[in-house]
């Protein structure tokens, strides 16, 4: 192997792992009580959505680690403001009750 | 014909005769020997549980005398080093050192003893050694100690999360979040030691909440309505935050509450007020303290009734422009699994033998139902 193919394989390795480390968060739980519905996850440079089943259960995988988030729950014409959470940890569960109250979407979370 | 069966008769007698004793000989030799071998089985199995039990109490004795050395020294080490060198002068290396001795306490007794009172101290000895920066010589001396800090904030939030996580799973957890807004009109950078986040009123929990799911206002939610806020509207959220509030264990109910005020900054500290609610909305407990990374919740923890308990620890204070909140972690859990120095108080102790008697008589009754 000469220099310049030992330089790519290094820098590939290198995006690979980091790659693998700037996006390793994930959300997911049970939100109750509305179905069917969608959560839309927002974090810097990031957004996703993913439906809430029928048993509540969801999840969003490849979140930005260490980051400041939030995400919106959304059915029809019925919304949630946007509700903070943070990656710091690999895996955030977020669970709890929905309500539909005068069009918006109040999370109880459990 | 008479003769041939008088003859059979008799063989059958002889064969009886003959055959009787040799076989109770046979049933009682089986006996003897299976009842030899299932006496011998018994015993053996007895014998190895003794073993067993002997085993286990050695491991435990053993295990015990080495956690009473280990505490003993680190202990006194910790208390005579007071984070100084041989030349009795305060460096990033004795207080390193003396952050290892406060790490092998907490990470081996933090579920039996409370430590808070050592955390309390090594971060006030850190504080200290901060203002020595200009005295001493070492360029990175701030910085440093500044690391030393993180690595004790930290410490203390892998005990605390070890226990909460363990705590949580006995009991009923819930996470609350507490937007920390701004301090006056200060920018982020502009913050020191002095300025406290939500000094001027209680962040409160889950009123407020909720309300902001309902984009209300802190202060219009807390005037109680004009026209944008209808009764109506201010029902709902009560309502929604009744049903948040709602904690049940073993089919024991309580409302919780948690006001949160004087969060500091360099301190990584936090006024709280907790008020527990009884079914019947009666105040079961209503208290305030200040919080910080070294409350521990099995040992830190409030009394309730029906053998329950109550901790709260902060998982994180996040300080970021325009970011900035509080993550506290609230628990119910039941007593048995506080810590060990934690003893039940004589109600207790009473409710649970009337609760043991009661058990016995549903048992007997329900023995007499199958009889």
């Amino acid at each position: 192997m000469n220099n310049k193919t030992t330089l790519f394989l290094g820098v590939l390795f290198s995006a690979v792992f980091f790659a693998g480390n700037a996006y390793a968060a994930e959300i997911r739980g049970k939100l109750k009580g509305l179905s069917p519905a969608t959560i839309t996850v927002s974090c810097p440079n990031f957004k996703r959505s993913a439906k809430i089943k029928k048993k509540g259960a969801y999840s969003i995988k490849g979140l930005p680690a260490r980051k400041s988030c939030s995400f919106v729950i959304s059915q029809e014409k019925n919304k949630s403001v946007a509700l903070p959470f943070t990656t710091k940890n690999s895996v955030v569960v977020y669970s709890g009750k929905l309500k539909v109250r005068k069009g918006t979407i109040v999370v109880l979370r459990k | 014909m008479s003769d041939k069966s008088t003859k059979d008769r008799y063989w059958l007698d002889v064969m009886l005769k003959l055959a009787t004793p040799l076989i109770i000989g046979l049933v009682l030799a089986w006996f003897g020997f299976f009842g030899d071998q299932a006496l011998s089985n018994i015993t053996f199995k007895q014998e190895s549980a003794r073993l067993l039990a002997e085993l286990q109490i050695k491991r435990e004795q053993t295990e015990s005398a080495l956690r009473k050395d280990i505490f003993t020294q680190a202990l006194e080490a910790f208390l005579v080093g007071e984070g100084k060198d041989q030349g009795g002068d305060v460096t990033v290396a004795s207080m390193s050192k003396q952050l290892l001795r406060l790490e092998l306490l907490a990470l081996n007794f933090g579920e039996s003893l409370s430590l808070s009172p050592l955390f309390t101290e090594m971060r006030r000895d850190l504080n200290a050694a901060m203002n020595l920066i200009s005295e001493s010589e070492t360029e990175n001396f701030g910085l440093k100690i500044s690391g030393l800090k993180k690595r004790l904030d930290s410490l203390a939030k892998r005990v605390a999360d070890k226990q909460i996580s363990s705590l949580a799973r006995r009991g009923v957890a819930r996470k609350i979040s507490v937007p920390l807004g701004k301090v006056g009109d200060k920018d982020f950078i502009e913050l020191d030691c002095a300025d406290f986040f939500l000094a001027n009123y209680a962040y409160q929990w889950p009123e407020h909440h909720i309300a902001s799911q309902y984009q209300v206002s802190i202060a219009d939610y807390e005037k109680g309505g004009d026209e944008s806020l209808t009764a109506d509207t201010i029902a709902m959220i009560d309502e929604d935050s009744k049903d948040l509030s709602q904690i049940d264990l073993d089919g024991i109910t309580r409302y919780l509450q948690v006001n949160v005020e004087r969060v500091n900054y360099c301190n990584n500290s936090a006024r709280v007020q907790i008020r527990i609610k009884d079914e019947d909305f009666n105040d079961e407990t209503d208290q305030s303290f200040t919080l910080d990374y070294f409350n521990f919740p099995m040992v830190d923890n409030t009394r309730l009734s029906h053998s329950h308990r109550f901790a709260i620890v902060a998982e994180d204070f996040r300080f970021r422009p325009d970011k900035s909140k509080l993550e506290l972690v609230a628990v119910i859990f039941p007593a048995e699994y506080a810590s060990l120095r934690d003893r039940l108080g004589m109600e207790e102790v009473k409710s649970l033998l009337e609760s043991s008697l009661l058990d016995d008589d549903d048992q007997s009754e329900d023995e007499d139902d199958v009889e």
